[in-house]
C-alpha cells in the first residue's frame, strides 16, 4: 500500500487552506528530494560470536578497521550538526552524551523529554519526511502497539557488530531480550531484580510484617477493608507480571481487582498519604509508584515515618518479605532501546548503540546509575555492581522469574492486559 | 490651454486616484483574506486534519492510512462513555448552579454600589483569577485531603470525632475546588467592567418612578445585563467538556471521569488511542451549533447599547449593608487567594505537607526546586510567551471583533465561526493537530522545537473568550461616538485607536491579564511541542504534581503566582489610566 502522510489528506479536504499552502510552496521552491542517509558498508559480522568469545587477531583487525571506518562516517554524517539524543536511561544519558562526545568529538545534545512524548513526535515528524531523532529509550507498549505495527521502527540486532557486544555468552541467559513479540525492535539491556512484583508497604504502627508471608495472604477478608491499592482502572505494571508469574496467575489477580473491600487509587499519593496517616495497614503499589516518595521519607526521617517497603529498606529495620519468587523487571521507561525507521544519522546510530553495550560503557551505567531511584543494571554478565543497590541486582546463585523478554513471554503479557482491562470495566 | 503632456499627466492620475480607490475599497478583502487564511491554518485546519484523522484505524494516526469507522464505534463501546458526559454535566451544573448567581451579584455590587475599597476587592478577584489552577487545587488537597488535610487534623482534635469529614475527592470536592480556582472569580472579572459601564440615567429613572434598589437591580440593571451574561454563560457552556485540571487532579484518583479527563485518558494510554480520543473531543463540536446562533442573537440587537454619548457613571448607596458585605467579600477572598497561597507556602516547608512528625520542616523541596536546571529555564520562557501573549492578543482580538461587530465586510460568518469552533477542541487534541501542522508544513516547519511556535500558540488561544468579551464591550458602545470621529475626518485605523481604545482600555487591560495567565498556565495545548529547552512553568508543576512531588509542585505554583501577579499589578497600573474612571 502507498503511504500517504494523513496532513496531505487534510488539506484536500480545506480548499482554502490548500491554497495557502499552495501559495506558501511556490514562495518558497519545491524541496529537492534529499538523498537518503546510508550506512557506511561494513563488512559481515566480525568474529566475537557465542562459540568463540575471543576474537582472533585476523578478526580483530577487521573489527578495528570497521570501527575505525564508522567512526569517520558518523563524524561526516555529523559534522556541524549538533545531534538532538532522547532518554537512553534516566539519570545517566546526559553523563553518557558528555562521554561519548569526548570519545568521538560529536556535539550531542541531551532532551529529556518523556517516553511517550518522543514517540509521537518521532511519529509525526516521518509523517511529514523529516525525522530529526535516531534512537531512544522507547515503552513496551509503544514499541508492540504503535511502533513496530506502524513500520517506524529498524530492526535493532543488524546495528550490532561490536565483538564484545555480538557474543550473547556475555549477556544474562546467553542471549538478548526483547521488548517486542517479534524479537526484533526493543532492546532490552537493563533489568531490576525485584523481590516483590507488586510492591508492599505497610504501617508499622498497625501491621505486623510476620501476618503477611504471601501475595495469597492479602487475599484473606480480615485484610482486604485495611488495604490501599494503586493502578486504579490500569493494567499495567505488577498486575500483569502477577497475572503471568508461575506461583500466582490470573485467579490471584483476577481476586485481587474484584475485591470490594480493597480501596483502589490512581493517586499513588493518595495512598502512600492514607498509610502514613494510619488509614490503611498495607499499601499494594506498582512499580516505582511509590518507590520515589517513600524513598525519600526514608532518607529524611527513617525512624519516624511508620512505612517500611520491602526492597529498598534500611538495614536492620523489619521487613515484609513473600514467599513467592521475584523476578527480573525491565524498566517501561528506561530498559530498552529502539532505532526508528530509516534515522537521520545510521553511521552516529550504529556507532552509539555498539558503543553503549560494550563492557566498558555499561560499567560506566552501572556507575552512574542513581541509587535513590529503582535502578536499571545492566542484562550484561559480569559488570560490576557500581551504584546499584545490592537488593536490585542479579545474585548468580538465585533463580528468578523473567516475566518478559522472549516472544512468548511477551504475547502471554498481551492477554493479560486484556484479561485485566476486562476486569477493571466490570469492577 | 491644456497642452497634451498635460492631459496624459491628468489622465495618469486620474487611473491612480481610481486605482487607489479601488485598492482602498478592496482592502477589507485583503484583511478578511488574511484573517481567514491564518487564523483558519492554525485554528480550523488543525480541527479538520483530526476530523480525516479520526476516520483512519492503523495503529498509529500519523503513520500509513487505513480507513474504517471504528474510531467512532470505540467510545460507544465504553461503558465509561456516557456515564462521563453525565458526570460533566453535574460537574458543570452544579459548579455554575453556584458559582453564576454568586459573582453575578459581587460584580453587581462591585461595579455599580459604594461598597468600601470596591477596587481592591475587585483586584482581589483578579489575584484570585490569576492563581495558578493547578497550585490551589494543591492547597486545597493540602488542607482537605481526607488522610491528611490540614483541616480535618484540625476537626479530629475534638473530642468523638476519630476521623475529618471532608475529602477533597469526591464530587463535592470538585465543586467546590472549581469554586475556589476561577470559577467564580473568572465570571467577576467578565461581567464586572460591563455592569460599571453602564449608563446610570436609566436607574436613575427606575428609582424617579418608585423602585428599590434590588426592583432596580432585577428590572434594570440585570435585563440590560443579557448580553455580557448571556456570554458569560455561552463561554460557561463550551467549558462543560473543556474543564480539565480539577477533575484529573481530584476526580481520577477515585475513578471519577468527566468528558475531558475521559479523552486524555484515551490520550494517555501507554499506546495512546489518539484516534478514539480525537472522536471524543470532536463530539463536543455539536455543542457550537446551539452556542453560536443564540450569542449572535443577542449580539446583533442593539436595544443593548449601554453607553452612549452622554455616558455618566454612578454608584448606588448600600446603606448600612456596606459593612457586612465587605466583610462577607473580605473572607472570601481570603478563602480564593491569601489562604491557599500561605497554605502552599508552608506545605512547601514540610517534610511532607499535613504529616505532623518530628521533623516537620525541611529546605529539601525548595533546594531540589531551585538547584534544578529546568526551573530557571522555565521561568525564561515561561516570561517570553506570557509578555508577548500580553501585548499582542488583546490587539488581534479586539480588531477582529470589531470587523464582527461594526462592519458588513464580507466573510464575517466564517471568521465568527472559526472563532467559536476552535474552542470546542481540547487543548491536548488541538496540540496534536498543530503538530502534524507545524511538521507538514514547509515555512511553519521551520518552528518547530523553537520558542516561536508556542508564541503563537499562546497568542492564539484563548481567542474566543478574547473576541467574544471584546464583542460585547464594542456592541455596548453607541454609534454615535464613532460616527462624530468619522465626520470629523478620522480613517478607520484612527478611529480605533483614538475612539475605541481608551473606551476599550478596561477590556484590553482584561484580555491582556487573561492571556498572560493563559499563556503562563498552558499545559496541554503545550506539552506536545515543547522540549526540554522550552519548558514552561506549568509544564514543569504538571510534571512534579504526576511524580507525586506536591510540595516541589506548590512552589513552582507559587513562582507562577509571583510571576502573574507582577503581571497584574503594572496592568493595573498602567491598563486604567487612560480607561473610562470609576469615580466615587
Amino acid at each position: 500500500m502507498e503511504r500517504r502522510p494523513m496532513h496531505r489528506l487534510g488539506v484536500l479536504a480545506f480548499p482554502v487552506l490548500s491554497a495557502a499552502l499552495l501559495l506558501i510552496a511556490v514562495a518558497c521552491g519545491s524541496d529537492e528530494p534529499t538523498a537518503t542517509p546510508t550506512l557506511s558498508p561494513t563488512a559481515t559480522l566480525v568474529p566475537g560470536g557465542p562459540s568463540s568469545p575471543t576474537p582472533t587477531p585476523d578478526a580483530l583487525a577487521v573489527f578495528e578497521a570497521e570501527w575505525d571506518a564508522l567512526i569517520v562516517a558518523a563524524q561526516e554524517e555529523t559534522a556541524g550538526e549538533t545531534i538532538t539524543i532522547m532518554r537512553v536511561i534516566r539519570g545517566c544519558t546526559g553523563p553518557l552524551a558528555e562521554l561519548f562526545e569526548q570519545e568521538f568529538d560529536i556535539s550531542l545534545r541531551f532532551e529529556d523529554t518523556s517516553v511517550s512524548t518522543v514517540a509521537d513526535r518521532v511519529l509525526a515528524e516521518m509523517s511529514a519526511g523529516r525525522l530529526s531523532i535516531d534512537f531512544s529509550a522507547m515503552t513496551e507498549g509503544r514499541i508492540t502497539d504503535q511502533l513496530a505495527p506502524g513500520g517506524a521502527l529498524d530492526e535493532f540486532e543488524p546495528y550490532l557488530f561490536h565483538p564484545g557486544v555480538i557474543d550473547k555468552s556475555q549477556w544474562f541467559g546467553g542471549r538478548y531480550f526483547w521488548r517486542d513479540v517479534e524479537e526484533k525492535y526493543g532492546f532490552m539491556h537493563g533489568a531490576n531484580v525485584e523481590e516483590q512484583m507488586i510492591a508492599l508497604a505497610y504501617n508499622r504502627a498497625m501491621f505486623s510484617p510476620a501476618d503477611i508471608t504471601s501475595y495469597w495472604d492479602l487475599l484473606k477478608p480480615e485484610f482486604a477493608s485495611m488495604i490501599v491499592a494503586g493502578g486504579l482502572g490500569r493494567p499495567s505494571g505488577g498486575y500483569l507480571d502477577a497475572y503471568n508469574h508461575p506461583d500466582l496467575g490470573p485467579d490471584f489477580v483476577r481476586q485481587l481487582v474484584e475485591s470490594p473491600d480493597i480501596t483502589f487509587t490512581a493517586d499513588t499519593r493518595l495512598a502512600v498519604d492514607g498509610l502514613l496517616a494510619g488509614r490503611y495497614g498495607i499499601g499494594i503499589f506498582l512499580p516505582g509508584g511509590a518507590q520515589d516518595s517513600l524513598t525519600l521519607l526514608q532518607l529524611i526521617s527513617p525512624d519516624n515515618f511508620p512505612v517500611l517497603q520491602t526492597g529498598f529498606e534500611e538495614e536492620g529495620l523489619p521487613t515484609l518479605s513473600v514467599k513467592e519468587r521475584g523476578i527480573l523487571r525491565p524498566s517501561s521507561h528506561d530498559a530498552s532501546l529502539a532505532i526508528f525507521k530509516n534515522p537521520p544519522h545510521p553511521n552516529f546510530t550504529k556507532l552509539f548503540v555498539n558503543w553503549f553495550l560494550t563492557h566498558e560503557i555499561q560499567t560506566f551505567r552501572n556507575e552512574c546509575l542513581d541509587a535513590a531511584r529503582p535502578p536499571q543494571p545492566s542484562m550484561r554478565e559480569g559488570i560490576p555492581i557500581g551504584n546499584v543497590l545490592p537488593a536490585a541486582y542479579r545474585d548468580p546463585g538465585k533463580e528468578y522469574a523473567m516475566l518478559t523478554g522472549t516472544a512468548e513471554l511477551n504475547e502471554a503479557r498481551g492477554v493479560a492486559h486484556d484479561a485485566i482491562t476486562a476486569w477493571w470495566q466490570a469492577r | 490651454m491644456v497642452s497634451p503632456q498635460q492631459k496624459t499627466v491628468a489622465a495618469r492620475l486620474s487611473r491612480l486616484a481610481g486605482g487607489l480607490r479601488a485598492a482602498r475599497s478592496q482592502q477589507p478583502v485583503f484583511i478578511m483574506a488574511v484573517l481567514l487564511l491564518v487564523l483558519g491554518f492554525f485554528l480550523i485546519y488543525p480541527i479538520l486534519l483530526m476530523v480525516v484523522l479520526s476516520f483512519n484505524v492503523a495503529p498509529h494516526i500519523f503513520l500509513e492510512a487505513e480507513w474504517g469507522l471504528d474510531n467512532w464505534r470505540i467510545p460507544f463501546e465504553d461503558p465509561r462513555v456516557f456515564q462521563a458526559v453525565a458526570n460533566s454535566f453535574l460537574i458543570w451544573g452544579a459548579t455554575v448552579g453556584l458559582s453564576f448567581p454568586i459573582a453575578t451579584l459581587i460584580s453587581w455590587v462591585l461595579a455599580r454600589t459604594n461598597i468600601p475599597f470596591s477596587h481592591s476587592l475587585e483586584f482581589l478577584f483578579w489575584i484570585s483569577y490569576l492563581m495558578p489552577g493547578i497550585s490551589v487545587v494543591l492547597a486545597w488537597i493540602f488542607l482537605l485531603d481526607p488522610h491528611l488535610g490540614y483541616l480535618n487534623t484540625l476537626v479530629e482534635f475534638l473530642p468523638f470525632v476519630e476521623q475529618g469529614p471532608f475529602n477533597i475527592f469526591s464530587v463535592p470536592g470538585i465543586v467546590w475546588a472549581g469554586l475556589m480556582t476561577n470559577g467564580i472569580s473568572t465570571k467577576v472579572m467578565l461581567m464586572t467592567p460591563a455592569f460599571r459601564n453602564m449608563d446610570q440615567t436609566l436607574e436613575e429613572a427606575a428609582r424617579v418612578a418608585g423602585a428599590s434598589t434590588i426592583s432596580t437591580m432585577f428590572r434594570v440593571t440585570l435585563p440590560l445585563m443579557v448580553s455580557p451574561m448571556a456570554l458569560v454563560f455561552a463561554l460557561q457552556l463550551v467549558r462543560v467538556f473543556q474543564s480539565f485540571e480539577i477533575e484529573q487532579l481530584l476526580g481520577v484518583p477515585f475513578g471519577f471521569f468527566v468528558y475531558s479527563t475521559l479523552i486524555f485518558d484515551f490520550a494517555r494510554q501507554e499506546a495512546p488511542q489518539y484516534a478514539p480520543a480525537m472522536v471524543l473531543g470532536l463530539m463536543t463540536i455539536f455543542i457550537i451549533v446551539l452556542i453560536v446562533p443564540l450569542q449572535r442573537w443577542i449580539l446583533q440587537r442593539r436595544r443593548y447599547t449601554t453607553i452612549t454619548g452622554h455616558f455618566r457613571p454612578g454608584l448606588i448607596d448600600l446603606g448600612r449593608a456596606r459593612y457586612p458585605l465587605f466583610l462577607t467579600f473580605g473572607t472570601l477572598l481570603f478563602l480564593l487567594t491569601i489562604g491557599p497561597g500561605i497554605v502552599l507556602l508552608a506545605g512547601s516547608f514540610m517534610v511532607r505537607a499535613g504529616f505532623w512528625f518530628q521533623p516537620l520542616i525541611t529546605t529539601h523541596h525548595w533546594e531540589g526546586v531551585l538547584t534544578d536546571a529546568r526551573f530557571l529555564g522555565a521561568v525564561k520562557n515561561t516570561l517570553v510567551l506570557a509578555v508577548t501573549a500580553a501585548v499582542l492578543s488583546p490587539i488581534l482580538f479586539s480588531l477582529i471583533a470589531y470587523i464582527l461587530v461594526r462592519t458588513r465586510w464580507a466573510g464575517r460568518s466564517v471568521l465568527d465561526f472559526i472563532i467559536w469552533g476552535s474552542a470546542v477542541v481540547p487543548g491536548m487534541l488541538s496540540g496534536l493537530g498543530l503538530l502534524m501542522v507545524v511538521l507538514g508544513t514547509p515555512v511553519i516547519g521551520m518552528l518547530y522545537g523553537t520558542v516561536w511556535i508556542l508564541i503563537i500558540i499562546v497568542v492564539l488561544q484563548g481567542n474566543t473568550t478574547g473576541v467574544n468579551i471584546s464583542k460585547a464591550a464594542i456592541v455596548q458602545v453607541g454609534f454615535d461616538m464613532e460616527e462624530a470621529a468619522r465626520v470629523s475626518g478620522a480613517g478607520w485605523l484612527g478611529t480605533y485607536f483614538r475612539i475605541w481604545v481608551p473606551l476599550l482600555a478596561p477590556t484590553l487591560v482584561l484580555l491582556s491579564t487573561m492571556n498572560f495567565v493563559m499563556a503562563a498556565g498552558a499545559t496541554s495545548s503545550l506539552i506536545l511541542l515543547v522540549s526540554f529547552d522550552n519548558q514552561t512553568l506549568s509544564i514543569l508543576a504538571l510534571l512534579l504534581t504526576e511524580d507525586g512531588k506536591r510540595e516541589a509542585a506548590s512552589i513552582v505554583g507559587l513562582a507562577i503566582i509571583v510571576v502573574t501577579t507582577g503581571m497584574a499589578l503594572i496592568a493595573r497600573h498602567y491598563g486604567l489610566q487612560f480607561g473610562v474612571s470609576h469615580h466615587h
